[in-house]
């Protein structure tokens, strides 16, 4: 409850800080609406050509999309512009501050500044979202919808601390922005259903880097495209695996830095 | 400006890039996830066809090949958002004292940068071309309408990204400009998917824009799947929006140094 009410401290500020600069939250949302645009456009074309790709029927391959955006927009809310200024906060020894507050470093090293335009992206998520409910019969009740949310957030958690582990590797490296692009490419791969790739891409984005459980298979999950307790248990243990690897590396990395300022 | 100067400023831009090296791999493997993805999304576009509106099946793995090389051959980012950055802060001031007409560095600039980038591409496309599965791609007869095409795209490429930089004089917001630019010059150039698969509605409205220059041109034309006047067509087409840009280009130079104020040593 403490660390709801901070967030809510953090979001109030950030949105008040954003609206200072009118004219540069216009233009960040501008951006926002081009890349979705882009999806949409990219998705629609291929529609129109071939109605069925890889097994996913038309009303299949639109949940996945708008699953994608939902994820994407929480991943820019709350992760993504902390993510690009964490390297920040080694380089110039800002992070002391953050060891020294009364709450937890990780936190407010990751947490600290929300992306209030990814709210944006989050409407545009829904619309879709609400659009392909209830154009095509995917034969979901509302058990499969919160077999779909409860699979989606155990996803963006996944996607949340893997960022944070790879983004932690600054504690080594100093310079992260190479570290954040490399993570972002990683990221992008789950931006299809596993079902398109070639065996060994399949393999690798459930096993080596599991993008596929950030949106794809949950998205299966709640359509009835994959059942089964593997299945079911597959995005729990990628999550514990994940949220595991980031607790290690973000614990050993406070230990090596010795922070910046005089 | 003489060539060797020219030559040194490219130079000097290409060393001050290598200086973070590791761009260069996260870009090349960029490329590869990027060629990974399109080809899951074509493969399965592809099952059971032989032709797909004006891309047929042979070509479709050229077609991704080009579309991302061209793709990380032309994208521009750091160094665009330096010189709006420049603008915004004042020191873009040194480009107004330097004996260099600032297109002539700005050209320099952005294609220093990419000398790696361009030499890592031919390098792959002299790899593939080894394996019959990429006879479509850059097949020697179609290289004297590739090479032209792909010149005068990126001519056009850098008049547009000047024109953006340019806007940096009268909004502080001209990055978001860039951004949504490249966000979405894939998609509206033809280079991630053909242009005909688009919305026809589109498409016409695309055509009076200088973007198919930027991908279908270049693209098509190194595939052989332009037609004499196709490439006619788009050989006026680049040369005008050329002038036009080239003359919108020296206008706003013009208007934007007049209004440019900067303080301080």
């Amino acid at each position: 409850m403490r660390y709801v009410l901070i967030y809510m401290a953090l979001l109030k500020n950030a949105l008040i800080r954003q609206l200072e600069f009118r004219l540069n939250f216009l233009g960040s949302t501008l951006c926002e609406s081009v890349w979705i645009s882009t999806q949409v456009l990219f998705f629609h074309s291929i529609l129109r050509l071939a109605p069925t790709l890889g097994g996913w029927t038309e009303g299949q391959v639109w949940f996945f999309v708008s699953s994608y955006i939902f994820v994407d927009a929480l991943y820019m809310f709350f992760i993504h512009e902390n993510m690009k200024n964490f390297s920040g906060l080694i380089k110039n020894g800002l992070m002391d501050f953050h060891l020294l507050r009364p709450a937890s470093a990780l936190f407010l090293a990751f947490f600290r500044i929300p992306n209030t335009n990814a709210v944006f992206n989050f409407t545009m998520s829904l619309g879709l979202l609400t659009w392909t409910l209830t154009h095509f019969d995917l034969h979901m009740g509302p058990a499969h919808f919160g077999l779909w949310l409860f699979y989606i957030l155990l996803g963006f958690t996944s996607l949340a601390a893997l960022c944070i582990g790879i983004t932690s590797l600054a504690f080594w490296t100093t310079q992260a922005s190479s570290l954040t692009w490399f993570f972002f490419e990683l990221y992008r791969l789950g931006s299809r259903p596993q079902d398109f790739y070639v065996l060994w891409l399949k393999r690798f984005i459930l096993v080596g880097f599991p993008a596929a459980a950030f949106i794809s298979v949950p998205v299966q999950l709640a359509t009835g495209r994959l059942s089964g307790p593997l299945w079911l248990l597959y995005p729990l243990i990628v999550c514990a695996l994940a949220v595991t690897m980031a607790a290690v590396i973000w614990r050993r990395g406070v230990r090596v830095y010795e922070g910046a300022l005089s | 400006m003489s060539l060797t100067t020219l030559w040194k400023l490219m130079r000097n831009s290409f060393i001050r890039d290598m200086e973070f090296r590791i761009n260069y791999f996260i870009l090349i493997f960029a490329t590869v996830i990027t060629f990974f993805m399109e080809l899951a999304v074509f493969a399965q576009i592809y099952e059971g066809r032989e032709q797909v509106g004006d891309l047929p099946k042979t070509a479709a793995l050229g077609f991704i090949i080009l579309g991302s090389l061209i793709r990380s051959c032309t994208s521009l980012w750091q160094v665009i958002f330096e010189f709006v950055e420049q603008i915004r802060d004042g020191s873009f001031r040194t480009y107004l004292l330097q004996p260099i007409h600032f297109p002539s560095y700005f050209f320099a600039q952005v294609t220093g940068p990419k000398f790696l980038t361009w030499t890592l591409s031919i390098l792959g496309v002299l790899a593939l071309k080894m394996s019959p599965r990429f006879d479509a791609l850059l097949a020697p007869a179609h290289l004297p309408y590739f090479l032209p095409a792909l010149a005068l795209s990126l001519m056009v490429n850098w008049q547009i990204y000047l024109t953006l930089v340019y806007a940096g004089f009268w909004t502080e917001e001209a990055t978001f400009m860039l951004v949504a630019f490249n966000l979405g010059v894939g998609i509206f150039s033809g280079s991630i998917l053909p242009l005909s698969w688009l919305p026809e509605t589109l498409q016409r409205v695309l055509h009076y824009s200088p973007l198919p220059l930027l991908g279908d041109f270049p693209i098509k034309a190194g595939l052989g799947l332009l037609s004499g006047p196709e490439f006619s067509r788009y050989l006026v087409q680049a040369v005008v929006w050329m002038g036009a840009l080239a003359f919108v280009n020296a206008a706003l130079w013009r208007a934007g140094t007049k209004r440019f104020e900067a303080f301080g040593g």
